[in-house]
């Protein structure tokens, strides 16, 4: 899949280094990590466990503060910006897909999924029915949208989670393995329905993920081992097969 | 805020059993403050009963009297002094003393025999179970309790064949070897002190007991119209030395005696304090573990965008939520046990009683939410990556 020309890039690392620690405890999460990830792609982070791969989203998405080295996300900088206005920019600009769902227990799926709009102070029923088109998007019919949590599949908790990421049209997705909890057939179907619903208008999607189930739905691959990139592949240079 | 604050209530709400469990926490923690605090307070109130009802404007006793049952005598003649000072609108002497009663089957028991004013009777008992007030004014006349405690004033203990009762109407008994009759029975609110009150006429107080030079325990007095009580029991003091207290004043000496000179003070302000913390414990313990039990989703929300100024909001909203429920099922509760032990427990609710208990809820719900929402803030959003 081609990446979109664009004159600046939706993430732009260069140098980025990260620990935690100190003395014998002490350990590199991340080691002068150079990347960009391009508005309208798809990058999959892979690699071992322990190799940094979360640390560098947490990084990216301004949860985590580096080091050393360059970071913009569209062109700004979270070092520069206070604490309350960083939260608001991950939330305005920033969707997530975590590997746990974290959907709250209490609330149903189509207030999970308005929880987004609720915290930019608009009105619940306002928000749940924008839900309601997001969560129809991803397949939901309106007995599911009034279902809580716990009575879904894994499979749907995950399309919850991602009409979630999306329902405040972020300029970015951050996934942290979607598929770890699924089987394989859903796995697919989540990752298909993410590239469908949610590479539009120049979004940038990072996914972090083991499963090379899922490569071939990726524009470019980053592996890293270490706290380092190893290796940045397009589509085409890659050797995982589709199942 | 609407939208957080229906996803705060539903976090709260939504897992029944720990929602139950923290508003009966709660509940229980406000109980046991309210009743703590209630039978603190209906003991103390209970110490000032009878000056509250006696109720004169000022009470004019001897100097060293420290408070209502200290029973100092004066001498007959300080009532004209008191009747002199301008401000005195009328004044009446009242005899008060400790006597032994004797019942016609020989028992005796300890009482505190009030004389009241022959002319006015005035500072008598509140109200009548039976007979009139004006019997007072009878030949060897006295008044008993119409409610008296079980035990008390009970004849023919010791005489199997005979009915064990209490002194009722028409009944005689004997104080300090003088004969006197019951020609009624009052009515009145149970008072701290013990000993049953038993009325007379001042007259026939002084008959009765042991001839003294000092026979006038207080002069109550009744202030003219435009004069402050407490100006006059201070003008009182200044012009006869004697001690001269308006009746808050009287009962807030008499609580006080009680408080420091006996050992309530510190056993109940103990059990009472100890209820507090215990009560405030419960409910900062559970609201911790609500938070903690939730960290989680709190985390997920400042990852998307959730501000600290929200987490706060959010968690003032739960914590509020629960003591609003928990503080009026605990009131209603402490309610429900003053209506059933009504007249057996010294218990109150006052204004004053609820305030404190409503301060120490929210206090400690408060003191949890503030340590939950520094919990929450040192929370790095990153645990929903783990």
């Amino acid at each position: 899949m081609p990446i979109p020309s664009s004159p600046q890039p939706a993430v732009r690392l260069r140098g980025v280094t990260k620990h935690f620690g100190e003395g014998a405890a002490r350990v590199q999460a991340l080691s002068g990590i150079d990347m960009d990830v391009m508005p309208g792609e798809l990058m999959m982070l892979v690699g071992p466990s322990g190799c940094g791969k979360t640390t560098l989203i947490s990084v990216v998405a301004g949860i985590l503060d580096r080091d050393a080295g360059e970071m913009a996300l569209f062109g700004r900088d979270f070092a520069t910006m206070k604490n309350s206005e960083r939260t608001t920019f991950r939330g305005n600009n920033i969707g997530f897909v975590f590997q746990a769902y974290n959907l709250i227990p209490a609330l149903t799926a189509a207030q999970n999924a308005a929880v987004p709009l609720m915290i930019q102070g608009m009105r619940r029923t306002e928000a749940e029915k924008k839900a309601r088109v997001w969560l129809d998007r991803v397949g939901f019919d309106e007995r599911m949208m009034r279902a809580h949590p716990n009575q879904l599949s894994g499979g749907q908790q995950q399309r919850v989670a991602i009409a979630r990421a999306l329902i405040h049209d972020p300029r970015m997705i951050v996934c942290d393995e979607p598929t770890a909890a699924l089987d394989h057939d859903t796995g697919q179907k989540v990752l298909g329905l993410l590239r469908e619903v949610a590479l539009h208008d120049g979004r940038a999607l990072i996914v972090v993920t083991h499963d090379a189930r899922i490569f071939p739905y990726a524009d470019r691959i980053a592996r890293m081992d270490d706290g380092r990139i190893e290796s940045i592949q397009t589509q085409a240079a890659q050797l995982a097969p589709v199942h | 805020m609407s939208s957080l604050f229906f996803i705060a209530l539903r976090m709260l709400t939504g897992d029944r059993p720990k929602f139950i469990g923290l508003v009966s926490g709660l509940t229980f923690a406000t109980f046991l403050m309210a009743q703590q605090l209630g039978i603190f307070s209906g003991f103390m109130r209970m110490t000032g009963v009878w000056v509250r009802e006696v109720g004169a404007d000022v009470w004019v006793v001897d100097p060293e009297t420290e408070m209502v049952d200290d029973l100092k005598q004066m001498r007959n003649g300080e009532l004209q002094r008191v009747r002199s000072i301008e401000g005195v609108q009328w004044a009446v002497p009242m005899y008060k003393n400790y006597a032994q009663a004797r019942l016609p089957d020989g028992s005796s028991y300890l009482i505190r025999l009030v004389g009241l004013d022959d002319a006015t009777l005035y500072g008598g008992p509140p109200g009548m179970a039976e007979g009139d007030k004006a019997a007072l004014r009878q030949d060897q006349a006295v008044f008993v309790d119409g409610h008296l405690p079980e035990g008390e004033l009970l004849m023919n203990k010791a005489k199997p064949p005979l009915a064990v009762r209490q002194i009722g109407m028409g009944d005689r008994m004997d104080i300090n070897d003088h004969v006197c009759r019951v020609m009624g029975r009052y009515d009145k609110t149970r008072e701290f002190f013990w000993g049953t009150v038993v009325y007379t006429t001042f007259s026939r107080a002084q008959a009765v007991m042991p001839p003294t030079r000092k026979n006038t325990t207080f002069i109550l007095v009744k202030a003219a119209p435009g004069t402050h009580p407490e100006d006059l029991a201070e003008r009182i003091r200044d012009k006869t030395r004697l001690g001269a207290f308006t009746t808050p004043q009287m009962e807030w000496k008499t609580i006080v005696f009680v408080l420091t000179k006996t050992g309530i003070l510190v056993t109940f302000g103990t059990t009472a304090t100890l209820g507090c913390l215990i009560g405030m414990l419960i409910c900062a313990q559970l609201f911790w573990s609500f938070v903690h039990d939730n960290v989680r989703y709190f985390g997920m929300m400042k990852a998307i965008g959730a501000t600290e100024r929200m987490m706060a909001f959010m968690v003032a909203a739960q914590a509020g939520t629960v003591a609003f429920i928990g503080l009026g099922l605990g009131l209603g509760l402490a309610c429900l046990l003053a209506m059933a032990t009504r007249g057996k427990l010294a218990f109150h609710l006052g204004g004053d009683t609820v305030a404190a208990i409503l301060i120490g809820v929210f206090f400690c719900t408060a003191v949890a939410g503030l340590a939950s929402f520094l919990r929450i803030r040192k929370i790095e959003p990153g645990i929903v990556f783990r």
